[in-house]
Parts: C-alpha cells; structure tokens; sequence
C-alpha cells in the first residue's frame, strides 16, 4: 500500500491537470473548482491545497482568472484555461496514458516483464 | 445576525493562525491567498454558522500550517515550474550559482576598492635634500644660494651639450614604489632647465647624496637604471640628464625646482610632481648660439 503519504504525494502530481481539465469544460469559480475536485473521490486531501495550486496555474500561465459580479450572485472570482493550459493538459494527457500503461505493466506483472526476466534466466 | 462566517471566533483564530504561518511568504502571495480563503468560507458557511459547521469546514480545509507549506511549494504542477510572481518571486528564481558568483564579484569588487584606496593614498616620493651637478665642469661653475627655504644651483649654460643633475629621493612611506621613467612622458625637457633629449635613470643602491657628492666622477661605479623600486624608507639617486639647447643672453637665466616621475605603487602607476632645489642655467650661451 502507498499509505497516505504516499498518496498525497500522488495527488500533488495529478491535481494539476485535474483543474485543468475540469476548467476545459468551462470556467469555475473557487468552491466549485473544490467541490467538483472533492466529488471525485480520494482526488483532493484538503480543500485549501487548491488555492495554492491555482495561483501556481495562474502564475506559469495555464488559468487566468477575473472577477464576476453577476446579478443575483455574489462577486466571484472565476478561472478559466488558457491556451497554454489546453496545451499542457493535451501534453499530460498523451504523457499520463504511457505512463499509467507502463506503472500497470509493472503493477500487474505483465508479459513484457516476464519475458525480460525469462531472457534473463537463459543467459 | 447581520456578520458573515468569516465574523465567526473560529474562523477569525484561523485567519490568525494563517498569518502567522505565512510569515515569511512574498506578501502579495500572503495577501492574495487570504482573500481566497475568506472568499472561500464565506461562500462555503452560512452567515449564522455553528461552532460544529465551522470546524467541519476549517477541518476541510486543512490546517493553517498544511494551507502555508503547500503555498510555498507545490509539486507537479502542469507545464513549467510555476514562478511566484513580483519582486520577491524574481528574487526566489534567481540560481543559487547566481547568488554565489554576485557574491564573489562583490567581494572582489570591495577588495579592489580597499586596495586602490590603498595604493592611490600612498603618500609620494621625497626630494632628499641633496644633489649636485653631473658633469665636473658644471660642478666646477656652480653657483650656490642658500636661503632658509630654498636652494638655488647655478651653472653656466653649454648650449649644444649634455648637462645634468642627480638628486638623492627619498621613500617616506611604508610601501616600495618603483621608478619607471620620467614624469614628462614622452615629451622631453620637462626636468631639465631648456633642454632636449631628456633621460631619468635611477641607482640601484640605497645611496644618498647628502654628504659632499662631487658629481659624475664620485658617481663612477654606482649603475643607474629603470625601472627601480625604492623599498620604504630607503633613498636612491635619481640622475636627470639633457641637451641644453636656446640661446642665453649675459646674464638670462633659466632652471627648474621641481622633478616629475612616474611612479607604480602596487598595480597603479601616476606622476609624481617632487619639489627640490633649483637647478638654474645661465647666459652667455657659446659656441652653438654664435
């Protein structure tokens, strides 16, 4: 087992992309970003840890973000996915395919692993 | 009740606890993410919030601690390493290397400085009080005039000829300084009362003139040289020698009472202008004026 560490640290290299991908389908504010994240289980460890994130998003040009003072809601600040962030979530996506098939090989002892270690029994 | 969440005892102990854990984080940063926080909770919790609500929602959040060290550092961000933006965000980018070598130069910087202040504040050379024509004729003429403060040497001008003087000079000071040429440059005569073709050479011994030089006969034996470096509080003779030339009048006369050198101490190399006695030529110019 990863143990909570473990998965925490696991977290920290998803959550990114997460956001990301859920602000592809359309801008968010902050406590919806938080409740969607928290919705899909095991995903976010606390609910603070997003703001952090988004200003990093923000900051290397992924998100933008701006205010909204809609009428009959509360001013919001909404953030939205640049180009850049399309980019990048396209990027970890072909990235995140490769490397989870690849951790399942090794995960489930797949036939490529095998085989390295029957070659490896024949020498 | 009128207040919103955020006027709630918890949340306001919270707010506390989070400034006090971000101490030390770029303020904008502080100030940005605080704002999300409060935005956070008021929208999250009911203005009449319980104490049970509040701490559900606080608990959710993560504590003040957790909420700071994620803000200083967040792993896995998607694309490139996310940068903290305004002055302290630049100054956090800047490579360690970066700081060592700025620290280097600085330092390199301030010693040049002390050793320039140094070399440059070195006190010059010192006309030793002493000197005599060079050639025996000249010394054989010379006319001496002492005041209590100045002495004035005269001689006959040979218009045409080679003539000269060597004065004893002095180092005052606690650093060697090396004598590498005349003060006047290239262009000759600045030492030497009317005359051309101008040569400075120093001894190489610590001599000094002060007790009865007779001149170039008395001179055989001792080299004179360039450069040559004068250890502190040693004294050396300095031979400046010319081609007088111009035309003087019975009577009319011309000479000089100061003697420019140039002088390297430590890397730094400058003119010195040293005060002496006066050496003077005088009319009837012969032979190459008639």
């Amino acid at each position: 087992m990863a143990g909570e560490a473990g998965l925490t640290e696991l977290r920290r290299g998803v959550l990114g992309p997460c956001v990301l991908s859920l602000l592809e389908l359309r801008p968010r504010f902050g406590l919806e970003l938080v409740r969607d994240l928290a919705a899909a289980d095991g995903l976010l460890t606390s609910d603070g840890t997003v703001y952090p994130l988004l200003n990093r998003l923000r900051d290397a040009g992924l998100v933008t973000s701006e205010w909204q003072d809609n009428e009959g809601e509360r001013a919001r600040r909404y953030y939205s996915i640049t180009e850049a962030g399309r980019q990048s979530l396209e990027a970890f996506r072909a990235d995140w395919a490769q490397f989870s098939a690849t951790v399942g090989n090794v995960l489930n002892h797949t036939a490529a692993l095998d085989g390295a270690q029957q070659k490896g029994r024949e020498r | 009740m009128n207040g919103t969440a955020l006027d709630h005892h918890l949340v306001r102990d919270y707010l506390a606890e989070l400034d006090a854990a971000m101490r030390g984080l770029p303020p904008a940063q502080v100030r940005e993410l605080k704002e999300q926080i409060k935005a956070h909770l008021d929208e999250a919790l009911p203005a009449d919030a319980s104490d049970e609500q509040v701490a559900a929602a606080l608990t959710r959040l993560g504590s003040a601690p957790e909420l700071a060290a994620e803000a200083s550092a967040i792993a896995g961000v998607a694309g490139p390493a996310a940068p903290v933006s305004g002055f302290w965000g630049r100054l956090a980018r800047v490579r360690r290397r970066t700081w060592v070598i700025a620290g280097l130069i600085v330092i390199l910087i301030a010693g040049a400085g002390k050793y320039a202040d140094y070399y440059l504040s070195v006190g010059p050379l010192q006309y030793s009080n002493g000197g005599d024509w060079w050639y025996a004729q000249d010394v054989k003429h010379q006319d001496i005039v002492s005041t209590y403060t100045a002495t004035q040497n005269t001689t006959r001008i040979r218009s045409g000829q080679r003539q000269g003087y060597v004065i004893s000079i002095y180092n005052p000071t606690k650093v060697t300084q090396t004598i590498v040429g005349s003060g006047s440059g290239p262009t000759a005569g600045y030492n030497a009362p009317w005359g051309k073709d101008e040569q400075v050479a120093v001894s190489r011994s610590d001599t000094d003139i002060a007790n009865g030089f007779t001149g170039e006969s008395a001179a055989r034996g001792i080299r004179f040289t360039l450069p040559v470096s004068i250890p502190p509080f040693q004294t050396r003779l300095v031979r400046v020698l010319w081609t007088s030339e111009g035309c003087l009048t019975n009577g009319e006369s011309t000479g000089i009472n100061q003697v420019f050198l140039r002088v390297r101490v430590g890397w730094f190399t400058r003119t010195q202008k040293i005060p002496q006695q006066g050496w003077y030529l005088v009319g009837p110019s012969h032979g190459h004026c008639a």
